[in-house]
């Protein structure tokens, strides 16, 4: 088991710069998540610290000790593929044993059986170790490669979006049993993911990247929470956040928000709040992007006071609750979504009166689109800390 | 107009269309294939002179039994398992090579091999001839006499004769198998290997468990064709040796010898026997061969 370290890692391809500058400290023992869109760059990481790829620049050291020049067979490293790289003409068993009857790692047979029958039940896959795998679906796949990971006994597990494949059910199963499975190995694990919910239910730590850089390391919560730009946020959450380009006049004693609704400029009052006060009088903030997740829009089918007149979108029902996008008619923020119990009946077109409520909002840079502050920020600010602790 | 509805009603009839889509095939195989099969199967029974035919039963089998026949028999064969030896490892691990990250220039090397395949026949054995000549002043003489060894008579001493057929097999069929195992490789994913050397395999043992196993429908396709193409070579030593008259029969291929029956001695009966017998051995080797590699195992999937 090992503390991973990457520092200033780049690595190009041609003209596009994969990884530009990526510095991580991963803990001996952490789950690490690495989180972000499509062609960010996660996956060449791995690569990096499982030694497939060089990078051009940059460190990459497995408890401190420097590893660019190691060849991936003597990191020590066991990797799950997001395509399972399974070997066709071999059965499962003999997939899962390839590691350990490799020269570097040789184990007796004995042990080798004994470790593949309990990788094998852990995974519920006891049943499929004679067949080979093209007699096996995508998920059963997916095990498999996991299992193969599983019976080494490595510094780092690399697993890439091991968990892309399955269906709904035996992933959350499966996300579950990871999170318990590596707590008790003691296993250093770094997991690529582009599924948010995986991100904040397996990762001690989650890392955003965007674009070959690092955008924001932090735990899940903090990441929620505290957003460092306008990206994390929309990436963290489902659905999206809802962002609101408003104006902030007023004084000291009472800020209000102003931004337009269907044509109309509206006003919306700040609620007293010591930290975001005092940040708009220090900044002297006129303009903002206000950020307001879709479970803190309130939403009312009867004029109230305090609430907006907008129309329904859509209305989606997703099970246990459902999603109402609303349209404001404005070009900058034209829908708001929002988090509705499921089995009302909401016709389109319809007026909907919503309300926002500003007590949980988080205030970003206009310009920069970077965070600024939010409300109730010392208590989130406390709550990482002791996160961290742990 | 009424003519047109009928043709219409002809093309889009989901009875007779598909029979329309593959008439083309169906066609050129009855005429070409299936009809001089048949006729060639005839023919060895019959002795074919001028104008008649007559029925003579299995008379044209005894030329089984001829010397020459048998000879060019054995010459077939051995330059089947000979060039099949050379043909399939070789352009393989040209292939693995030139498909192996660290290589540089690799399409220019990919088309240097492959250029031999693209000229004819005639022309590569006219050259390869006037190469192999025998006077001291032939290409591959001075070349061997910069080592300081005498002229050699190429062809005409059987054992050279074999070198320089073999060495105008590797020369034209090297890059065209190099390509079908570059195709092949390309197919395996590169996460196979990544996790093989990840897991501690060398390279040689990622050749032997990952590259070999899943090229194996390739290699078995390149070892049909070349088994095929072994026992029908002809036109090489036909160019090499200027006509069909190796001496001594040194370079007489099967094909060669159907060639002297049927064309240079008008004796098309024999030569329809030749062709079965020769027919039925490709049959049968090519048979066993595939049956050994399992391809007519049924495939679970």
């Amino acid at each position: 088991m090992a503390r991973i370290q990457l520092e200033n890692v780049k690595k190009a391809f041609g003209k596009v710069q994969a990884l530009d500058g990526i510095t991580i400290d991963v803990k001996d023992k952490e789950f690490f998540v690495l989180f972000g869109p499509a062609g960010a760059g996660k996956t060449t990481i791995l690569n990096c610290i499982a030694g497939i790829m060089m990078p051009e620049e940059g460190l990459v050291k497995f408890d401190g000790e420097i590893m660019n020049l190691t060849d991936s067979a003597h990191r020590n490293v066991a990797m799950v593929f997001e395509n399972y790289a399974l070997y066709p003409q071999m059965t499962v068993y003999d997939n899962m044993a390839s590691a350990l009857r490799s020269k570097l790692y040789k184990t007796d047979e004995a042990e080798i059986r004994e470790r593949i029958q309990w990788a094998a039940k852990i995974m519920k896959m006891e049943k499929l170790l004679e067949r080979l795998p093209s007699q096996l679906s995508n998920g059963q796949k997916q095990r498999v490669a996991m299992g193969r990971a599983l019976v080494r006994n490595p510094s780092v597990f690399l697993m890439d979006e091991p968990l892309a494949h399955l269906d709904a059910k035996l992933r959350n199963s499966m996300r579950t049993e990871l999170k318990e499975m590596q707590a008790n190995l003691g296993s250093t694990c770094i997991y690529v993911t582009h599924d948010f919910m995986e991100a904040m239910a397996l990762g001690d730590r989650i890392a955003i990247i965007k674009e070959g850089r690092i955008v924001q390391i932090g735990t899940g919560d903090e990441i929620y929470y505290m957003p460092c730009n306008e990206f994390t946020a929309q990436l963290m959450g489902d659905p999206e956040i809802n962002l609101i380009d408003a104006e902030i006049s007023g004084t000291e004693e009472a800020y209000t928000a102003k931004f337009s609704l269907n044509g109309e400029m509206v006003a919306c009052s700040l609620p007293q709040d010591s930290g975001v006060y005092a940040k708009i009088k220090e900044l002297g903030l006129k303009r903002v992007d206000i950020g307001i997740r879709p479970q803190h829009i309130k939403y009312s089918f009867e004029p109230q006071d305090g609430y907006f007149k907008t129309t329904v979108y859509s209305y989606e029902s997703i099970g246990n609750k459902s999603v109402i996008v609303t349209d404001c008619g404005d070009k900058n923020h034209s829908q708001l979504r929002m988090i509705a119990p499921n089995g009302l009946r909401v016709a389109i077109d319809n007026d909907i009166y919503i309300h926002l409520e500003m007590d949980h909002a988080i205030f970003f840079g206009s310009e920069t689109k970077d965070y600024i502050v939010r409300y109730d920020e010392a208590n989130y600010i406390a709550l990482a800390a002791a996160q961290e602790d742990e | 107009m009424k003519k047109q509805s009928f043709f219409r009603k002809f093309l889009y009839s989901q009875k007779v269309a598909p029979y329309v889509f593959i008439a083309p095939f169906v066609i050129t195989f009855l005429v070409f294939f299936a009809y001089s099969i048949f006729s060639m199967v005839m023919m060895s029974f019959q002795k074919v002179a001028g104008a008649g035919t007559t029925f003579i039963g299995t008379e044209n089998y005894r030329v089984l039994s001829n010397s020459i026949f048998q000879k060019s028999l054995k010459n077939s064969i051995f330059y089947t398992i000979v060039s099949c030896a050379l043909m399939i490892p070789i352009p393989l691990v040209l292939a693995v090579m030139l498909n192996s990250k660290p290589m540089r220039a690799k399409s220019t090397f990919r088309s240097i091999l492959f250029i031999p395949a693209l000229t004819s026949v005639v022309v590569a054995g006219v050259v390869f001839r006037l190469m192999f000549g025998e006077l001291e002043g032939s290409f591959m003489n001075q070349i061997i006499g910069m080592f300081g060894k005498a002229p050699i008579v190429w062809l005409r001493t059987p054992s050279t004769v074999w070198l320089v057929l073999f060495f105008v097999c590797l020369w034209r069929w090297t890059g065209v198998n190099m390509m079908y195992y570059l195709s092949g490789l390309q197919q395996i994913p590169a996460d196979l290997y990544e996790s093989a050397s990840i897991d501690g395999a060398s390279v040689m043992q990622q050749f032997r468990y990952i590259t070999i196993p899943l090229l194996k429908p390739t290699i078995v396709y390149v070892l049909t064709i070349s088994i095929f193409g072994g026992m029908a070579m002809f036109s090489e030593s036909y160019m090499i040796f200027n006509g069909n008259k190796s001496p001594n029969n040194v370079g007489t291929t099967l094909v060669g010898f159907l060639y002297r029956m049927g064309f240079e001695q008008n004796n098309l009966g024999i030569a329809s026997a030749v062709g079965v017998v020769f027919l039925l051995i490709v049959l049968v080797v090519n048979a066993i061969q595939l049956a050994i590699n399992g391809t007519f195992s049924r495939k679970e999937n």
